[in-house]
């Protein structure tokens, strides 16, 4: 699930989930890439504010430990207090142990 | 020249009056239906929309005129109009055309919207209620309404993301108008582990749904606006297959399941099964808009807040 990141939460390692295009419409980056320091550079060149990382089952969960993933799905279940009981509910549920797990990886606090 | 009605309109434009000694005294059951109709009052340049608006004879150049004198708004209305949202990026430049392509009732949803923001976002925060995030919660339930309206095919799906975005704001009649208790119940909320909705019926004795109805209603929002606004935690209203309650339902707990702002808890609600399956989404669709539903929210965000 892809995710918007600011240029100061950017760090190296971090796939493109989209091109990055300058203010132009010019190509500087394109999708998939694994962000290197010099493509930082580049985009802190041209002044690019935000662009969309690729997230969790794409980039987080590599490294995010089985510790930090129990401790994810915890949290949500504090915010829950119900058992998914249909389709719709266990796709809800999915998507805030996804979020949680982004938030991690951003952070980098559960690794 | 005519003057501008922004002139006619005071400083403080949704409280005119000052509010009286003892209704802000606290921990015991406000009359907020009389405080709503009282301290509530439709700013002049809203009422002249209106009056403009029902009148067969007004015409869309009688509309935008007076749109366009509140230029805040107006900029604001066309940066939303041409974003990914409404779906004609780019393509409205004036404001004649946005009423022609979106509508009157749109148009003045959007504006007022953009003016109740206005208003409350600068509102000193309480550490359990932030109006900044409160309105990111907003949006993003807003956004994901919209969504879910295009997703189910909906044939109208104008007030969408308005009634998204305006599901919350009896919180902000109980915010403004009795903070200690408004404060006590988000308290209390986090500590029972209930809906802040249950507490503010026992303190308040009506909870933020009907309040925000009772302010939408007085405001002259269309009725299927004031069913979302009043039912949006049920997910049901008395009309059978009300497809925009689900959907401001529904997108209310996917912003929370995505911790997109924060309207005063961290919960996630159980989705009413009835707005399920009104909704009858594919398996995976729910997934599937959340990455445009960041992007959309990430800009909308930038231009509202």
């Amino acid at each position: 699930m892809p995710v918007v990141m600011s240029l100061e939460d950017l760090a190296e390692g971090m796939v493109t989930a989209e091109p990055v295009l300058n203010h132009l419409g010019q190509l500087l980056l394109g999708q998939g890439l694994t962000l290197s320091a010099r493509h930082l550079r580049v985009l802190k060149t041209w002044g690019i504010e935000k662009c969309l990382i690729k997230g969790g089952a794409e980039a987080v969960e590599p490294e995010i430990s089985e510790a930090g993933r129990t401790r994810a799905w915890e949290q949500v279940q504090e915010r829950l207090l119900w058992e998914p009981r249909n389709v719709w509910e266990k796709e809800l549920v999915h998507i805030a142990v996804h979020q949680t797990l982004c938030r991690y990886g951003r952070n980098r606090e559960f690794k | 020249m005519n003057p501008s009605p922004l002139n006619i309109i005071p400083d403080n434009p949704f409280r005119r009056r000052a509010i009286p000694e003892g209704l802000d005294s606290e921990k015991r059951p406000l009359a907020f239906t009389e405080a709503i109709q009282e301290f509530y009052t439709l700013p002049t340049v809203y009422s002249s929309l209106i009056e403009i608006l029902n009148d067969p004879a007004s015409t869309i150049e009688m509309v935008s005129d007076l749109i366009a004198c509140d230029q805040a708004s107006a900029s604001k209305v066309l940066k939303i109009v041409n974003s990914p949202l409404y779906g004609y990026s780019g393509q409205i430049d004036t404001i004649s055309r946005a009423v022609v392509i979106l509508g009157f009732n749109e148009i003045y949803s959007l504006i007022l919207s953009s003016g109740i923001m206005d208003f409350f976002t600068p509102l000193e925060s309480l550490s359990r209620f932030q109006p900044v995030e409160f309105w990111r919660h907003s949006i993003a339930v807003g956004i994901a309404a919209k969504n879910l309206g295009r997703l189910t095919g909906q044939p109208r799906q104008e007030n969408y993301f308005i009634a998204g975005v305006l599901h919350d704001i009896g919180k902000l009649i109980f915010f403004q108008q009795a903070r200690e208790t408004f404060s006590w119940a988000l308290e209390l909320s986090e500590i029972e582990k209930q809906p802040i909705s249950s507490m503010e019926s026992k303190l308040f004795s009506l909870d933020h749904g009907r309040a925000g109805a009772l302010l939408a209603a007085q405001w002259h929002f269309p009725e299927p606006t004031i069913r979302a606004i009043q039912y949006h935690e049920q997910g049901g209203s008395p009309q059978k297959g009300d497809v925009l309650v689900a959907a401001v339902h529904l997108g209310n707990i996917l912003a929370r399941a995505l911790e997109l702002g924060n309207g005063g808890d961290d919960l996630i609600p159980r989705p009413n099964p009835e707005a399920l399956e009104l909704l009858n989404l594919k398996p995976g669709a729910l997934t599937g808009m959340i990455p445009s539903l960041l992007k959309d929210y990430d800009e909308i965000c930038q231009t509202l807040l």
